[in-house]
């Protein structure tokens, strides 16, 4: 099968709607199904089969054919050019005695888009005044990252960083950069950890965006498909006609049902005009987007919240990596790499980073998990048809022998695959290793690709905001 | 007590393999193969498909349920043409359509043959399926209520043992199926296939929890009255009903042979809808397709099945019983008229 024989993203509405139908029908079905046995002598109990629930999940992927986006349900093997995948999940629950509701009409779906509350868009002027001054820039060239003690400016095309008190903007060769980028993966921590709670809602307004864009386009498909299955499932556009015979008898007793958990998820590259950004040589950055379902008291709402797709701190390629990171390797290397050269001026005193503390510490840092836990983000991707490792960043909190708290931040090339039964395989490779900054070891400075990182990431949230929403 | 958990494992045991049995007996009947739909239908098995009140301290229990399972899974494919064949069967007593299906008898063999001939993505869909595993749900309680029944009688006697009975009330699975596009068909469902391919699709799936409900009070007295059939001996409702034939060289017309020996005529009354309709089976006594459907609603008099049109073991099997029938019937007409 080649992508010429994909299904284009218009026919997805269509399927859902299928789907929902098919459920639908086949709750009456199995009723139906039970009559020649309750028509019988039976036994001891008179019973009908009830389908209670039925939960629907369609995993599709985004391609691209001559300048035209197709959703697809199918994936050739090794196919680089997938660069969305995207998860329709919803429920169908029996619902007693459902109250009428109104068929949802085509283009009635208010989208809303919210800002998580750690990139705040309404920083006062006297707090947003100064940080502005520092970098020298106007306040829509910035980022404002909300974090415990106030409020950090990234300029992502610099990469400066102007945070309270600082007297200048700090670039990513100073020591002290490495405060507000702890600051900031903390602030991510609370976002994706989903202790941060809801920011600021957006409209979405897509005006900036053209019109047949692919973000438009794949949008739009995707709500009409919750459209469908809505009014199929929960019968608002149809009336169903009187069975006669076993058929309306199994029709009485089939309960009504209502559509519920309705969300997406979606995984994609978009440039600035909301478009899939194909070719390697493009902007590569991903990001994520959760749209989820629902009626609003009678407003039916999609809901879109964003995420950024690399980041962890739960689940088992988490702890997988930790404890590789654990391992006797990378325990030494760590050790090794905080023992100062003799005669070298150290703030940790002397044995602190004995193998046995680094193992204790990168235990110590994993914590009680939530936002404060140890975070590890993916800041380079590796190609996987030629199976070249990612690039992860491990930023720890923990006790190094007696001295805490200990900030470390290290760098592994790391390769995350499953076994053929199944199992996850995580392995941290020697090359590429390093301790690129400890809080304690300030000579020990090696930011860039992360400050690279937070750059692009930064840059993509700024455009994503700017070109999905309107305030 | 140990003994009465062994009897209750070894009752719960003889269940599961009454119904295994059943099952494969129906399977047989209509020349299916297991093997075969197996290698078509994987259905998730570590999703712990049955639920058994108390089953979580008896492993061998939940085994032997996770068995079944197993086994209805293998078998579904026959169960869907099982429940196709009574559905045409009722469609074909509620909705007499001389078009449709080509008839009450023809139905099942013609779904059978479907089955056989078609690939194994148009063979399935979602209410197909979700209905054999409702069927499967009511058969195996049944099955279970034959032991409880069994059990009850013999707690009785022993008069030590706590009256119980054997609940199968949930089951759970996850129904894997794939997207097929086809240049000329379009997109259709297809149910995950073990067989290696070369394309990897993306797998989709649906989750789903099927409960026994209590039907209500009238249910069963409802459907029953929607289905009470009773055989007409009273001369003048028959004679009603034959006078309703048609010209012999309508295709509607009963054969001569039937006419020529009407006792052998079986007529049947059905009440659907609250209307009364009739109808008229003939099997004659020489081939063994010979054997013919008819539905009269007052008015007029139409075939539903074909006398001498196909020859199958359904056919025979439907012959042997009409000709047994109209055996019986004799005692219960009227002499003829001199």
């Amino acid at each position: 099968m080649s992508l010429n024989q994909a299904v284009n993203i218009d026919e997805l509405p269509g399927q859902c709607e299928r789907i929902g139908a098919e459920l639908t029908a086949a709750a009456r079905s199995m009723i139906r199904a039970a009559a020649p046995g309750l028509a019988g002598s039976g036994g001891l109990w008179r019973e009908i089969p009830l389908l209670r629930r039925s939960a629907v999940r369609l995993h599709l992927h985004l391609g691209k054919q001559q300048d035209r986006v197709v959703l697809f349900f199918f994936k050739e093997k090794g196919m680089e050019d997938v660069l969305l995948d995207a998860l329709v999940e919803f429920e169908l629950r029996p619902v007693l005695e459902p109250e009428p509701a109104a068929p949802l009409a085509p283009g009635a779906v208010q989208t809303r888009m919210r800002v998580p509350r750690c990139f705040p868009l309404d920083v006062p002027e006297q707090e947003a005044q100064p940080l502005l001054n520092l970098l020298r820039a106007a306040r829509e060239q910035v980022l404002f990252v909300a974090y415990e003690r106030g409020v950090i400016a990234v300029h992502p095309k610099s990469r400066e960083i102007a945070w309270p008190g600082s007297p200048n903007a700090l670039k990513p060769a100073d020591p002290a950069y490495v405060w507000p980028l702890l600051a900031i993966a903390r602030s991510i921590g609370r976002w994706i950890s989903g202790e941060d709670g809801p920011g600021a809602e957006l409209m979405a307004g897509p005006r900036r965006l053209a019109a047949d864009s692919d973000f438009n386009t794949i949008q739009q498909r995707l709500t009409e498909a919750w459209r469908r299955v809505v009014n199929v499932v929960e019968r608002r556009d149809t009336v169903e006609p009187l069975m006669d015979g076993v058929e309306a008898w199994a029709q009485s007793l089939t309960p009504d049902y209502l559509v519920d958990s309705y969300r997406t998820e979606l995984a994609m590259r978009l440039d600035g005009a909301g478009n899939v950004v194909f070719a390697d040589s493009e902007d590569l950055f991903r990001l994520e987007a959760a749209i989820e379902y629902r009626e609003e008291e009678d407003l039916p709402v999609a809901r879109v919240d964003l995420r950024p797709p690399d980041f962890l701190l739960s689940g088992g390629v988490y702890r997988a990596l930790l404890g590789e990171l654990a391992g006797d390797k990378p325990v030494e290397r760590i050790s090794r790499e905080l023992t100062p050269p003799a005669g070298t001026p150290w703030l940790l005193p002397p044995g602190s980073a004995s193998p046995e503390n680094v193992r204790a510490f990168i235990e110590s840092a994993q914590g009680s998990g939530g936002a404060h836990a140890a975070l590890v983000f993916r800041i380079k991707r590796g190609r996987r048809s030629a199976k070249s490792p990612d690039t992860d960043v491990f930023v720890l909190t923990g006790r190094l022998g007696e001295v805490a708290p200990v900030h470390i931040v290290l760098k592994a090339q790391v390769r995350v695959g499953r076994r053929e039964d199944g199992e996850l395989e995580t392995e941290i490779l020697d090359d590429g290793f390093a301790v690129l900054s400890c809080s304690h070891t300030p000579m020990l400075h090696r930011l860039d690709e992360v400050s690279d990182y937070f750059a692009r990431l930064f840059g993509h949230l700024q455009r994503w905001f700017r070109v999905t929403a309107t305030a | 007590m140990p003994e009465i958990t062994k009897r209750l494992l070894d009752a719960k045991g003889q269940a599961i393999e009454s119904a295994a049995q059943k099952l494969r007996q129906l399977l047989d009947d209509l020349g299916g193969s297991g093997g075969r739909i197996d290698d078509q239908i994987k259905v998730n098995k570590a999703d712990e498909p049955f639920n058994f009140p108390g089953g979580g301290d008896d492993q061998k229990i939940e085994d032997r349920l996770k068995a079944i399972t197993a086994q209805y899974s293998a078998v579904s494919g026959q169960f869907q043409q099982l429940n196709a064949a009574v559905n045409d069967l009722f469609a074909a007593l509620e909705q007499p359509s001389p078009v449709s299906a080509a008839g009450l008898a023809a139905a099942a063999p013609a779904v059978v043959d479907a089955q056989r001939t078609a690939k194994p993505e148009e063979a399935l869909n979602f209410a197909g399926f979700l209905s054999q595993m409702g069927q499967a749900v009511v058969d195996t309680q049944r099955s279970l209520d034959q032991q409880s029944m069994a059990y009850l009688a013999e707690a009785g006697k022993a008069g030590f043992m706590v009256p119980m009975a054997f609940r199968l009330p949930k089951l759970s699975g996850k129904m894997l199926f794939e997207l097929e596009y086809d240049k000329e068909a379009g997109v259709h469902l297809i149910f995950h296939s073990r067989s290696e391919k070369e394309i990897q699709r993306n797998q989709q799936s649906i989750e789903f929890d099927i409960v026994s409900a209590p039907a209500p009070p009238d249910a069963t007295d409802i459907l029953r009255r929607r289905l009470s059939l009773d055989l007409v001996f009273d001369a003048a409702a028959r004679k009603r009903v034959l006078d309703l034939n048609q010209p012999k060289d309508s295709q509607n017309a009963l054969p001569q042979e039937a006419l020529d020996a009407p006792s052998r005529i079986l007529i049947l009354r059905v009440q659907t809808a609250g209307q009364f309709k009739h109808l008229v089976i003939y099997a004659g006594g020489e081939k063994e397709s010979n054997v013919g459907m008819w539905i009269a609603d007052g008015q007029t008099i139409q075939v539903v099945y074909r006398f001498q049109k196909q020859n199958s073991e359904f056919e025979k099997r439907f012959r042997e019983f009409a000709l047994d029938l109209a055996e019986r019937q004799q005692e219960f007409l009227p002499p003829p008229a001199a």
